[in-house]
């Protein structure tokens, strides 16, 4: 075996071009592995980063009614669920107006810098200006300091480096110093955040050495702390939940691409495998001719197999690494444009990750040896020789057994992410494998045109390779047509929803974040200063309050749903035309959320068993109503039902209907203006709200999306590259029957053309075919959003477009690449 | 002197890494650390001078003394479990003054001191050293150290004189992952007082360049370890006793120190001191402290004794190049020991929060006295050996490696 081997890995060393796109082909395919897996893994950490920053990285917060005491603090470290406990106080201020700008709403945010470490992170840029500036210990020190960032800064009208300022906590104003403190995150919040020490922020609020609330790192396989009376453990408040479910969208498309990526590697660096078993049939016949056993000849091939599947993962895992940082700078460059400048994040490869990818490489390049290596063994050494024998294809039963098991896996009920998304890695599986097939068909009725019917020759004689090169494009495209059409429709649905649904003019609810949901709540004052305004017509309310039941927590709100009588501002989905619904509502009856209705399986006439005031109540569902605002349950009451069952826990979010003719901006100002406590927002703006949020979470996807076609087509390039280099005499042939350079360039172009077609022609149909289960099925079952699938021709149309005339530039690299070539070289080439 | 002067004052000084930020790049690098605490020395900070003439009183002087700038309570032990398993622990508390009082109308929370604790675990049978630390201002509930008696507090860890009579110490704090709650019988020790004065430990040549420091060596103890999956270990043991305070720093030109302290089966004790200057050599004002079997005690001065590294060892973390094992003599006392650590890998780094590098580690001493075979078990402190781990947060000295060591 060890001479057999020699002889390979000479024939290697001789033919060093086509043992380099090997290697390259092996390696494009771990470096596509690597590269998406590094750059979803720092994007996603950095992502949950950009919130972590705003949001804190707190697990829990402590509430209570009261102000909490500092007590509690030495008890709580001495928990073992604890990891780490923070004291917080804060409380919103106001910058009262003056003659050059309008009051403006702040947050005072009081940390104790010794136990803030593991709750914030601050960018390296913030913690040098700390340094350098000696922040920290001034804010343990002076007690009238607070920091904000420049933006803060400007808008307060205040000198960049900071400056003096009257601020209102309470019914108290004291005059304060504000230092600069720039790339903390915490312009992002709203309203704005100023930083400063415990003492401080206790003095500003007059509590003395109470406490807004601890925050809380816990460890989720210990038992919750014990909770004093009146204390009350929550998650973060609301600003925590959106980065939540954000992320968790963010991560289901990752997964998605991370499959994807692992696919399309292992498929190239099959391709690849096989093709330099293939290119060696005579040798071997030659070989076995000299009396080598088919045994050792098989596993001569394997270890060389092996050995260039290894060098090829290794060169592989540096390149996908290399990439992972080019490709995390998009990440965070999208990011940056929405939410401001952000750093990008380190890439770090660990050893799970390179060993994971070095085994996808040499598995994959051993595999795709195998068949070839088995079928040039075992046939009859003369044939071998003689290059009679063809690559053997995939079995042909091979697709339709993949479908019929993605089929299964998709009718299995319950199964919210994994099964879905192996039946989606199934069928792309099924299209690769079907393609040398379809191309075959395709095939069999050559077209009488003079280099179209050379180019279908060329094509049909390798069509294991030809085939897999289809197949290994037509995987990312169709798995990106379904991305597209997924996230399209849903976006479509959702601004339909957002139009449909705000029947309101303005919008109110408190700038307060921090307490507990249910003290969150806007004054009676500011609501009859709302109603009281000429120019508004109605103000409808909303309370809200949130419940544990048996089948996790529930949103509850109450209404008097003015806008939704008034405007007909609603989508029931199931339970009868609006009025009715109206009416059962009016009789004390629940509507229920989509989502909440799909998690469990309530219809409308079942019966909701909620926990109110007085003990638990049966309500009848009225009807199922589309909501895309949270993904938990929601259920929603008549504000008289509400206040009957919890009692009145006050209203947290407004809306105005304003009289036919008035200007929502000028009544929005006023009400700000008034109460800058609150945060107005006309319709318009908070549209605009929602589907910022909403590309927020899916912009990323396009980066990466990107990035993997573009390294599919890599692929398609190093897979004709190595057709055109086993075959680079034919073209001396044709050179010396009179062929010009460009005829050859046309007939490069018509086979790169062609594969491109057959490729799209697939992953057309079997990209909706995804997008379907993505949107019918993964997204029903994972959030408990429905919508009909909306398919935009023209991004798929430019989609495909695009990587087409990618694929043609890729088909004339092996032309520019040969066309110097005399027809002497070229028919050299010949072994 | 002192060594520990120092380290609290890097930890002090590094503290506000602890919190988000860097604030420590500005204290705690060479130059500014020297600089402020020069100031801070001066009559005009407030802060209460070590000058000669002053006695120590016990129990009275175990407790809190607000008026200097720096204090540190400092056990450093070994612990035999009912299992057979054997541990060296290290629990610190540090207090560092922020400033001398407190401004009028300054808020409940306001920070006048900041009260720091450490604490490691050697397990010697395992060869492993888990540490851990807490940082607090001074509001009550959270951190306090007493004037009226020992008692401080760092967060969940607590060092409590309970009658308040010396006798009976209570230590109950965090030692790495696990939790140790012994009994400390401070009664029947005689105080290891050191410096020329007793008790009164020089380091520079000014006046005041000095602190009150003294030992309790050979403390019984006895209690319970909590180990980090929630099983409770009996243990017995001896510890030594540590308390310094002051309110001056180390010059310009030392970068670190090495400290010894052991008890020897002779019935003598030993601590010994030697700062190290940026070029290796070792500082004027190195000195020790023996007690002799008869009760006696000397003073050494930096020419009495001879320090010499056998060995050294790199830490695979922090890459710094510790000394490993030594030959130390005390000729005039006919007494040669050799000190290795019971395990190499001792080293105690607060990169998750100050960035100090530091080794400390329980070591065995073995030699002669005048003939006869002595030996010991004890506790070093190397510090200023390592840079920080993070760059940013830097807080020992420069990591300079002495070129010579006796």
């Amino acid at each position: 075996m060890r001479v057999v081997l020699r002889a390979l890995l000479a024939d290697a060393r001789g033919h060093k071009l086509q043992t380099l796109v090997t290697l390259l082909g092996v390696a494009v395919g771990v470096a596509v592995i690597v590269a998406i897996h590094l750059a979803s893994e720092a994007s996603l950490e950095h992502f949950r980063g950009t919130f972590d920053s705003v949001a804190g990285r707190a697990t829990h917060e402590l509430n209570g009614a009261a102000p909490l005491s500092t007590e509690r603090l030495p008890e709580l470290l001495r928990e073992p669920g604890v990891i780490a406990a923070q004291p917080v106080v804060s409380r919103l201020a106001v910058a009262p107006a003056r003659a050059d700008r309008p009051a403006r709403a702040l947050r005072v945010l009081g940390l104790d810098p010794f136990l803030a470490a593991p709750f914030l992170e601050f960018s390296s840029a913030a913690r040098a200006q700390i340094g350098s500036a000696r922040l920290f210990e001034r804010l343990l020190l002076e007690h009238d300091l607070l920091l904000a960032p420049g933006e803060v800064l400007a808008d307060l009208g205040l000198p960049d480096e900071g400056g003096a300022l009257d601020l209102r906590v309470g019914s108290t104003t004291r005059r304060v110093r504000l230092a600069r403190l720039d790339g903390s995150g915490l312009a992002r919040s709203d309203p704005p955040v100023l930083l400063t020490d415990l003492a401080t922020a206790q003095q500003l609020a007059g509590l003395d050495t109470g406490l807004t609330r601890y925050d809380l790192i816990l460890d989720p396989d210990a038992p919750p702390p014990q909770l004093a009376a009146g204390e009350r453990l929550a998650r973060p408040a609301r600003r925590g939940e959106r980065a939540d479910s954000m992320t968790a969208a963010f991560r289901t498309n990752l997964l998605c691409l991370g499959f994807l990526a692992v696919l399309v590697g292992a498929f190239l660096a099959f391709n690849m495998a096989q093709f330099a078993v293939t290119r060696r049939r005579a040798m071997l016949g030659r070989l076995r001719c000299l009396g080598c056993s088919a045994k050792a000849l098989q596993r001569a091939v394997l270890v060389e197999a092996a050995l260039l599947g290894l060098a090829g993962s290794v060169f592989g895992v540096a390149l996908g690494r290399a990439l992972a940082g080019t490709l995390v700078g998009d990440v965070a460059r999208t990011v940056s444009t929405l939410y401001g400048r952000v750093d990008p994040p380190g890439v770090s490869l660990d050893a799970l990750t390179a060993t994971a990818a070095l085994l996808v490489g040499v598995g994959a390049t051993v595999a795709a040896s195998w068949g070839p290596a088995r079928s040039a063994a075992r046939t009859p050494p003369v044939l071998v020789a003689g290059g009679v024998v063809r690559d053997p294809l995939p079995h042909r039963a091979l697709a339709p057994l993949l479908c019929v098991f993605a089929a299964l896996l998709l009718c299995v009920p319950q199964s919210a992410v994994v099964l879905p998304s192996i039946a989606v890695l199934a069928i792309l599986l099924a299209t690769a494998t079907a393609m040398p097939h379809l191309l075959r068909r395709l095939l069999e009725h050559p077209p009488r045109q003079l280099v179209a019917a050379l180019a279908a020759g060329r094509l049909e004689r390798s069509l294991a390779r030809t085939g897999a090169a289809a197949g290994a494009l037509a995987m990312p495209l169709a798995m990106t047509v379904a991305l597209l059409v997924m996230v399209g429709s849903f976006r479509g649905e959702v601004v339909a929803w957002a139009e449909a649904v705000l029947g309101g003019d303005l919008y109110v609810q408190p700038l307060e974040q921090e307490l507990a949901a249910e003290s969150l709540r806007l004054s009676p004052a500011l609501l009859d200063a709302m109603a009281a305004h000429p120019q508004v017509e109605t103000v409808d309310t909303l309370r809200l309050i949130e419940r544990a039941t048996d089948s996790g927590e529930l949103l509850i709100g109450g209404s008097e749903l003015e806008a939704v009588r008034r405007r007909g501002t609603m989508r029931v989905l199931q339970g009868g035309p609006l009025s009715d619904v109206l009416t059962a509502l009016d009789a004390g009856a629940a509507l229920i959320s989509e989502p909440l209705a799909q998690r469990r399986g309530l219809a409308p006439g079942d019966s909701l068993r909620l926990p109110g005031r007085d003990g638990e109540r049966e309500l009848t569902v009225a009807a199922v109503f589309q909501d895309f605002s949270f993904d938990r349950g929601y259920v929603l009451l008549a504000a008289r039902t509400h206040i009957e069952l919890f009692g009145e826990t006050g209203v947290r979010n407004a809306a105005a209907l304003l009289r036919p003719g008035a200007d929502p901006e000028v009544v929005r100002d006023a009400l700000m203006a008034a109460h800058p406590e609150v945060l107005v927002r006309t319709v318009a703006k908070l549209r605009d709200d929602v589907l910022r949020a909403f590309n927020d979470t899916f912009a990323i996807t396009y980066v990466l999306q990107g990035i993997s076609t573009a390294l599919a087509l890599v692929g398609i390039l190093t897979a004709l590259l190595c057709l055109h280099l086993e075959r680079r005499h034919e073209l001396g042939v044709l050179r010396a029957l009179g062929a010009r350079t460009r005829a050859i360039g046309g007939l490069l172009l018509v086979e790169a053309g062609a594969l491109m077609f057959v490729a799209e022609l697939v992953a057309l149909p079997v990209g909706l075919g995804l997008a379907w289960i993505l949107v019918a099925v993964v997204n029903t079952r994972s959030f408990g959003w429905s919508f009909p699938m909306a398919i935009d021709f023209g991004a798929v149309s430019g989609l495909l477009g695009m990587a087409l005339v990618a694929g043609l530039l890729a088909g004339l690299v092996p032309w520019l690449l040969t066309r110097r070539g005399t027809i002497s070289q070229l028919l050299e080439t010949r072994r | 002197m002192s060594r520990r002067v120092c380290l609290s004052f890097l930890l002090a000084a590094a503290f506000a890494a602890a919190t988000p930020t860097a604030l420590a790049q500005a204290v705690s690098t060479p130059g500014q650390e020297v600089s402020e605490p020069a100031q801070a020395t001066s009559e005009a900070d407030g802060f209460l001078r070590a000058l000669p003439g002053r006695e120590l009183r016990l129990p009275a002087d175990h407790a809190n003394h607000p008026r200097t700038r720096t204090e540190w309570w400092y056990f450093t032990g070994q612990l035999f479990a009912e299992d057979g398993r054997e541990f060296g622990f290290q629990s610190t508390w540090f207090r560092r003054a922020l400033r001398e009082r407190l401004p009028t109308q300054a808020p409940p929370l306001a920070v006048r001191d900041v009260l720091l604790y450490h604490g490691a675990l050697a397990d010697v049978d395992r060869a492993r050293t888990q540490f851990t630390e807490r940082v607090s201002r001074d509001h009550a509930p959270w951190a306090r150290a007493s004037e009226e008696r020992l008692e401080v507090v760092t967060l969940d860890a607590s060092l409590l004189d309970p009658v308040g009579d010396g006798a009976r110490v209570l230590l109950d704090a965090p030692v790495g992952d696990a939790r140790l709650r012994v009994a400390i019988d401070f009664g029947t020790v005689t105080p290891l007082a050191h410096g020329e004065e007793p008790g009164l430990s020089l380091k520079g040549s000014e006046a005041g360049q000095a602190s009150w420091y003294y030992s309790l060596p050979r403390l019984p103890l006895s209690g319970s370890l909590q180990l980090a999956d929630g099983s409770e270990l009996a243990v017995s043991g001896e510890a030594w006793f540590d308390h310094e305070f002051g309110s001056s720093q180390l010059g310009d030109e030392q970068v670190g120190w090495d400290w010894f302290s052991v008890a020897l089966d002779d019935g003598s004790e030993l601590m010994l001191y030697q700062l190290r200057h940026t070029d290796g050599s070792a500082d004027a004002t190195s000195s020790a402290t023996l007690r002799r079997p008869d009760g006696s005690q000397r003073h050494l001065r930096r020419e009495d004794f001879e320090l010499e590294v056998l060995e050294r060892w790199t830490s695979p973390r922090s890459r710094a190049r510790y000394p490993a094992e030594w030959a130390l003599r005390i000729p005039s006392e006919a007494l040669e020991l050799r000190v290795r650590p019971r395990f190499a890998d001792q080293e105690l780094s607060t990169s998750g929060s100050t960035g100090v590098v530091y080794w400390e580690g329980l070591c065995e001493f073995v030699g002669e006295r005048a003939g006869g075979a002595v030996m010991g078990a004890g506790y070093v402190e190397l510090v200023g050996y390592a840079d920080s781990i993070q760059g940013a947060f830097a807080a020992p000295p420069r990591a300079v490696e002495p070129t010579q060591d006796a």
